[in-house]
């Protein structure tokens, strides 16, 4: 039998990944134990885990290095790619949307509008969509401080709560898309190791 | 100032040197081989074509994809993104009134400007056929059994081909009756085999059984089974007619001997627009994309204007040459030394060795010539004097200095 590989991404989705895989009856103690490893291998399970970052989760299934890989719907909608999406794990629930200051009009401006975020093929591809043309900042840290600070008049970004927007003075407008945790499987491996895949996936579905 | 652009090649780009060479050049030449062996005939066409060729096509590659430059009149060209569009123009230009079918390969490279540092090739070589000006099961089993043979003959070892049929998924979309839009996101979403996303596409049609059937479909993925369970889903004459004819196919595959190379997959729908028929597409062990893809395309050569059914299919060899086993390096075996007025008997000598394992020495000092034999790692120096005489010499190889 071969081993399949899983790139995971690091921190939080990959704590809540493990969480399920052990829901679905895989053992993935040697992934909760310190280590300074970047490739785990599962006792009872034929599945090799490596942790990465999420842009990385993409690149390496993309190219089948990994057969699967759990990565959020955020950093798939900016980075695009040829995958199967085969599941949605439901956790790391939130959205992207579109917020600036409370009480400012951003629609109402004659001139183009120019937007911050660390999105900027899901902002591009936003107001692309509504015929829009919009300058794009890309920043990669604390985006809100872009409105407040006069650089952009609205800002693209993940809200989960909105409590980060509320303190500082911003407000949603309109939701982009939702976003979660996804399944994704390398193209080929699914049709060349079909029957281990569709197992993973099949426990992994019963469980979420 | 030394200009850095100047040594270094561009993004995507690469050069092939020796093994690599070789393992794509046999594979090019075992499938041109194969092809004429089966009856098709070589074309080549321009690396350049105009922009306008490729958008009347309608093949599916994005515009930001293909490189593109003018011409001197500003015309927009773009190297080739695709072959099947040049040859479906060769075929609507220059050989619209020749006798059909027609069998047409090639073996040339294709040009896309992927995004940048993904470790994408940003040019392919394709090995394809197009068999056209023929229509019905015939013509797809010979375009079929030939790709089989080809995957075959290029020495992958481990292979299979799933075909699909677009015109199931046309009709059950058409059951649906949704918009444009909708309709390219449920393909989409199809294609991607998401699930999640379709169901909440289709969920405004699920009073129709066209919709459970759609969502059924990303997972008829695998042996011939499938087309059991396809059965159940088609419903409507369109669609029992593909499920049907999928079986037809299978049962003349199982006939040729061919049954272990095919499966199937009814939620291949990419470049829906494009084919018109059957499609598959190729997988190999140790590929993580499609080595071969094909299907059916009735109306390309219509689109510059000669009407004709088409199938072919292409093989990425980039893809290809990485499945393939290594095998070992061609070394240099025998250095001739030879005397004046002796090239012409030391070329004869060189030609009798098989090719790469016999070197001449550009030297005239013999020991020039031993000591370049026992930094090649050769076992043996020829020498041939002014008089004609050849006589050996054992550089004496040790193992340090292999």
């Amino acid at each position: 039998m071969n081993r399949m590989k899983i790139a995971l991404t690091k921190g939080r989705l990959e704590n809540k990944s493990i969480e399920l895989f052990e829901k679905a009856g895989i053992d993935c103690s040697p992934l909760k134990q310190e280590s300074r490893k970047l490739v785990h291998e599962l006792p009872d399970y034929p599945l090799d885990v490596l942790l990465v970052k999420a842009q990385d989760v993409i690149t390496y299934v993309e190219h089948g290095i990994c057969d699967l890989g759990v990565v959020g719907k955020d950093t798939i909608l900016e980075q695009g790619g040829s995958f199967y999406e085969v599941l949605d794990l439901g956790f790391g629930s939130c959205r992207f949307a579109l917020a600036a200051k409370e009480g400012d009009d951003v629609f109402g401006k004659l001139r183009d509008l120019r937007i911050a975020t660390k999105y900027p093929n899901v902002a591009k591809s936003f107001f692309d969509r509504k015929g829009l043309n919009v300058e794009i900042i890309r920043l990669e840290s604390s985006v809100e401080l872009a409105p407040i600070l006069g650089l952009a008049d609205a800002i693209v970004d993940i809200v989960e709560t909105g409590t980060t927007l509320r303190e500082n003075g911003l407000v949603p407008i309109e939701d982009i898309a939702k976003l979660s945790a996804r399944l994704i499987v390398n193209i080929a491996a699914m049709k060349i190791n079909r029957g281990q895949i569709v197992d993973f996936v099949e426990r992994c579905r019963g469980k979420i | 100032m030394k200009k850095p652009y100047a040594i270094n090649i561009p993004n995507g780009a690469k050069d092939y040197l020796f093994e690599e060479c070789r393992i794509r050049r046999e594979i090019e030449r075992s499938l041109s081989e194969l092809f004429e062996r089966r009856g098709y005939s070589e074309v080549i066409v321009p690396s350049m074509e105009y922009y306008d060729t490729f958008l009347q096509s309608g093949i599916n590659v994005p515009e930001e994809e293909m490189y593109k430059m003018t011409d001197r009149d500003g015309r927009i060209l773009v190297l080739r993104p695709d072959l099947t569009t040049p040859i479906a123009r060769v075929y609507a230009t220059k050989l619209r009134n020749a006798v059909r079918p027609q069998r047409l390969y090639y073996v040339q490279n294709v040009f896309r400007s992927g995004i940048l540092l993904k470790g994408k090739d940003v040019e392919i070589t394709q090995a394809g056929i197009e068999l056209i000006g023929a229509n019905g099961i015939k013509s797809d089993l010979e375009v079929l059994t030939l790709a089989v043979e080809a995957l075959k003959t290029s020495g992958i070892k481990s292979f299979h081909i799933e075909i699909g049929h677009s015109g199931l998924f046309l009709a059950l979309l058409g059951q649906l009756g949704c918009g444009d839009e909708t309709a390219e996101e449920i393909r989409r979403c199809t294609e991607q085999k998401n699930y999640a996303a379709l169901s909440d596409l289709i969920e405004p049609y699920s009073g129709l059984s066209a919709a459970s059937s759609l969502k059924k479909l990303i997972e008829l993925f695998g042996g011939e089974e499938i087309l059991d369970e396809a059965g159940k889903l088609a419903e409507g004459a369109k669609a029992n007619l593909c499920v049907d004819y999928l079986r037809e196919l299978y049962d003349e595959l199982i006939a040729a001997g061919l049954a272990e190379y095919v499966r199937f997959d009814l939620g291949l729908v990419n470049e829906i627009n494009y084919y018109t028929g059957i499609v598959f597409n190729g997988y190999a062990e140790g590929a993580g994309e499609p080595v071969l893809t094909g299907g059916r395309y009735d109306g390309l050569t219509a689109s510059f204007g000669a009407e004709s059914p088409a199938t072919g299919f292409g093989i990425n060899i980039n893809a290809v040459s990485k499945c393939v086993p290594a095998r070992p390096p061609v070394k240099p075996d025998t250095i001739i030394h030879y005397g004046k007025g002796r090239i012409g008997a030391a070329i004869e000598l060189q030609m009798k060795h098989a090719p790469g394992s016999c070197e001449l020495s550009p030297y005239d000092d013999i020991e020039e010539t031993v000591a370049l034999a026992r930094k090649r790692g050769a076992r043996l120096v020829l020498v041939i004097d002014d008089g004609g005489n050849i006589s050996r010499i054992n550089p004496g190889i040790t193992e340090s200095s292999l």
